[in-house]
């Protein structure tokens, strides 16, 4: 086959003087649309890093709660009215009381009242939710939820409030049963506030 | 020529522009392979995060439902179902292990099982009314004079001797010892048989007259691990300091007096003793520490749990691993079944809890689990394997929430509250009055996953004088660690002998608590009133309905001495007074003191005390002060508060409460 040799001349001289290297723009658009991959990967990696420690926040909550749950369940002598209970805390600042911790901790009968131990939970628990340090700075707790805020109240509006707002609505007065909402609040990894609700009913 | 020309005008890249091209390619090249490992590493990491977290809610579920079956269906020991073990025969002085059968084991941490003592040189026999199945008695030890003489002797009471009478079988025994002076017991801690089963004993003395088991000494040997808790007075000590290869506990106690035989010595000691497999010794590698008030016993340092339960209602329930628990049938009482949770070591190779050290994939701690099972109309046990039910648990902490005494809540319900959290070594436990476990588990991931080795020191809860309980691992790891802390309430023992009063339709001439119609009674309007609760188990004979008594007797003085029973305050707060006393229906004030069974439809009466005491419980001092209780049978529809001998001053009633 023959090919016209003038068509190899202009070609190649073309090449030669279109390839000479990479521009500086073509380096850069290369460069731009690299590391836009490339940081939406690491964005990727991170995303997925905080949905698991979301996970884990929200397991943590989880059973914080259900702590408490099972805390109201135990003092029924408190709990089961809400006229009575010291459970009923509204609020991120609820009662803070702690009773003679000796009397409801101990080898020897301390004998909390039932309010006390409501009140010692309600510490306790809070504190264990926050991770803060013991008000009577006999130890800290190292562990909590970022800013994590425990509330119980007597109320059978499971959904009242909202992630920010501690209040608990529908709670003035008994309900129609003792019912507890137990709410703990945290901040997740992205700075959202987030919480769970668990209802106790003893 | 031309072409060939042109092709040597050719030029490829120059070095340069092959350099930098390679240079970005390998940039971009590192940067991709830099991101893969990134990417996976963060895969690793967040795999064993969700995985601890899964272990985590695993393991709350599987303790919560175990421990909530805690003594379900246990039976007095006339064999009728559902009573719980405190209607057990009467028992002089105070045993409260000693009455029932089957049922006295609850819940109980290995070795800490109160079983009883006795001062008196009276009766040597046996207090147990009902012999468990397991009952041996050991010989009396006569003697007196010097202070050697007459007690158990190293060489015949040496742990040497028990296995050699026992074995290695796995089982639940009571020896007893008595010796009308003082005395030492010597006991060895050993582990036994060929995978080492752990022995438990508790060695309850009493002073020279007295039935209470004040100044008993609990201990507990853990595998080839010691650890004691002495007991003196209302003092608990932790003598673990005192424990070297052999422990010799001074029976004496505090008070003995070892210069005659008229000393406070050691007179008798039921001794109860526990002999589960074995769970995997805590391996020094592993072995974290563990700070706070309280013994911290058990394997790995953790402590350990058992529960047990029994099956009459035919539904199928299990235990850990031996399946289902054959329900009573007939006079076949079935079985009692055991879970025993500790913490261990296992070997995923071997799949055992044999020995595997150091830590690796292969070798993980774990939430173990050994099953047993006890024939309760006949002698033998069976035992299952132990398995690991949770990986990653390295640590595990119990609380015992004990209640003083049964409460209702406002609304005449029965009711309970924790009154003290407080260690499972603790000797006066009555763990029949346990209501709640609060539990903390510090769970690990499987593999190291943390950039920076750490060794955190760990919050778990507050222990049993009310400070902090902390964790921390041996060394330095790259192992994610978090704690879990949990409360379980125990229904079975929550309502175990409580009723609601009924309202009795009369106008009272008390206080009445205006109650709003809540949950769970909603048509109950109640007075205000004493109720019976009881005042000690100890008076009941087996059977009876805690429910229709309504007072104690004052031969049960556990609180200064004084008469205990239960009732409402002027608040409506529940109070544990100082005394209830009966009153017989003939009004005969001189068998007041006496234990009265109340019928249905009998009227209790009672008035506060002078001045009213809103405490719980009541701390007022004297029989002025109590409160008082009058039973006004044949008097339905009377209201009034009768002139009587035991309400001599104030003498209106201020609560009135019918039997239901």
């Amino acid at each position: 086959m023959h090919i016209p040799i003038f068509f190899f001349s202009r070609h190649i001289t073309s090449l030669n003087n279109r390839y000479k290297g990479f521009g500086l723009v073509e380096v850069l658009i290369t460069f731009t649309i690299m590391s836009v991959a490339l940081i939406g990967m690491t964005r990727m990696i991170l995303i997925s890093q905080r949905t698991t420690t979301d996970n884990g926040l929200r397991t943590q909550a989880l059973i914080l709660a259900q702590d408490m749950v099972g805390r109201i369940l135990a003092n029924s002598a408190n709990s089961r009215a809400c006229t009575l209970s010291d459970y009923h805390v509204l609020g991120a600042n609820g009662a803070s009381l702690e009773a003679d911790k000796t009397k409801c901790y101990g080898l020897n009968w301390g004998k909390c009242t039932p309010i006390e131990v409501a009140q010692q939970d309600i510490r306790d628990w809070k504190n264990l939710v926050a991770g803060t340090t013991d008000a009577t700075g006999t130890f800290t707790i190292t562990q909590g939820l970022p800013g994590g805020v425990g509330v119980v109240c007597c109320t059978d509006n499971l959904n009242g409030g909202s992630a920010t707002d501690y209040s608990c609505p529908n709670s003035v007065g008994p309900p129609s049963i003792a019912q507890y909402a137990v709410k703990v609040h945290w901040t997740g990894p992205d700075g959202v506030k987030k919480r769970v609700v668990l209802a106790a009913i003893p | 020529m031309k072409m060939l020309r042109q092709y040597m005008q050719q030029k490829g890249f120059s070095l340069v522009a092959v350099m930098i091209s390679a240079g970005i390619g390998v940039f971009l090249l590192l940067s991709m392979s830099q991101l893969i490992a990134v990417s996976r590493q963060s895969y690793n990491s967040n795999v064993e995060v969700a995985r601890l977290y899964d272990n985590a809610r695993y393991a709350i579920n599987y303790l919560t439902n175990q421990i909530s079956l805690a003594g379900q269906n246990f039976y007095s020991s006339s064999g009728t179902g559902g009573v719980w073990p405190n209607a057990g025969s009467p028992i002089p002085g105070s045993f409260p292990y000693a009455t029932g059968n089957y049922g006295t084991f609850g819940m109980y941490i290995p070795g800490y099982q109160s079983i009883g003592c006795r001062g008196s040189t009276a009766s040597w026999a046996s207090p147990f009314s009902n012999s468990p199945p397991f009952t041996t008695t050991f010989g009396d030890f006569t003697s007196s004079g010097s202070q050697f003489a007459g007690r158990p002797d190293f060489a015949a009471y040496s742990s040497s001797y028990f296995p050699s009478v026992y074995g290695a079988t796995p089982g639940i025994r009571f020896f007893y010892i008595a010796t009308n002076s003082f005395g030492y017991i010597v006991y060895v801690p050993q582990v036994v048989g060929a995978l080492g089963m752990q022995r438990s004993i508790f060695i309850a003395n009493s002073s020279y007259n007295r039935t209470d088991c004040t100044n008993g000494y609990g201990y507990q040997p853990s595998g080839t691990q010691a650890s004691a808790c002495c007991r003196t007075g209302s003092t608990s000590i932790n003598c673990s300091s005192l424990l070297g290869g052999t422990q010799t506990y001074n029976c004496g106690g505090s008070e003995g007096n070892f210069s005659g035989d008229t000393g406070n010595g050691l007179h008798a000691a039921w001794i109860y003793e526990r002999v589960i497999p074995h769970i995997q010794p805590p391996s020094a590698s592993f072995t974290g520490t563990a700070s706070g008030s309280g013994t911290t016993n058990g394997l790995q340092n953790s402590d350990t749990l058992t529960i047990a339960f029994s099956n009459k209602s035919g539904a199928s329930m299990n235990n850990c691993t031996n399946g289902t628990i054959p329900s009573a049938t007939g006079t076949d009482l079935g079985q009692l079944a055991y879970s025993t949770f500790a913490v261990g070591l296992w070997n995923n190779t071997a799949a055992s809890d044999a020995t595997c050290s150091p830590l690796s994939d292969t070798c993980l701690p774990n939430l173990q689990c050994k099953p047993q099972l006890a024939n309760i109309s006949a002698t033998g046990t069976t035992s299952g394997n132990t398995l690991p039910i949770v990986e990653g648990v390295e640590y595990m902490k119990i609380l015992i929430g004990e209640d003083d005494f049964g409460e209702r809540d406002l609304y005449g319900s029965k009711a309970t509250s924790p009154s003290r959290w407080t260690d499972p070594g603790n000797f006066s436990i009555d763990w029949t009055n346990v209501v709640a476990i609060r539990i903390a588990l510090v769970i690990r991931s499987t593999k190291p996953i943390l950039s920076k080795a750490t060794q955190p020191t760990l919050f778990l809860m507050r222990g049993s004088n009310g400070n902090a309980l902390t964790y921390t691992p041996s060394a330095a790891d790259k192992y994610l660690r978090e704690v879990f802390v949990f409360t379980i309430p125990l229904t079975s023992f929550t309502h175990r002998d409580y009723a609601k009063p009924t309202d009795d339709g009369a106008a009272p001439s008390g206080k009445i608590i205006n109650e709003p119609n809540v949950y769970p009674y909603p048509a109950v309007k109640r007075y205000s009133g004493t109720y019976n609760g009881r005042s000690t188990p100890y008076n009941y004979t087996n059977g009876v309905d805690y429910e229709r008594h309504c007072v104690g007797t004052n031969t049960y003085t556990p609180y200064g001495g004084k008469n205990t029973g239960i009732g409402i305050n002027a608040n409506g707060y529940v109070i544990k007074m100082g005394g209830i006393r009966t009153q017989s229906i003939d009004g005969n004030a001189n068998n007041g003191y006496s234990q009265q069974l109340l019928q249905s439809g009998d009227r209790c009466c009672a008035r506060v005390g002078s001045p009213p005491d809103n405490n719980y419980p009541y701390t007022g001092t004297g029989a002025g002060t109590d409160f008082q209780c009058r039973l006004f049978r044949n008097l339905i529809g009377s209201n009034a508060c009768e002139t009587d001998r035991t309400f001599t001053t104030n003498g209106s009633c201020k609560y009135f409460w019918t039997v239901p």
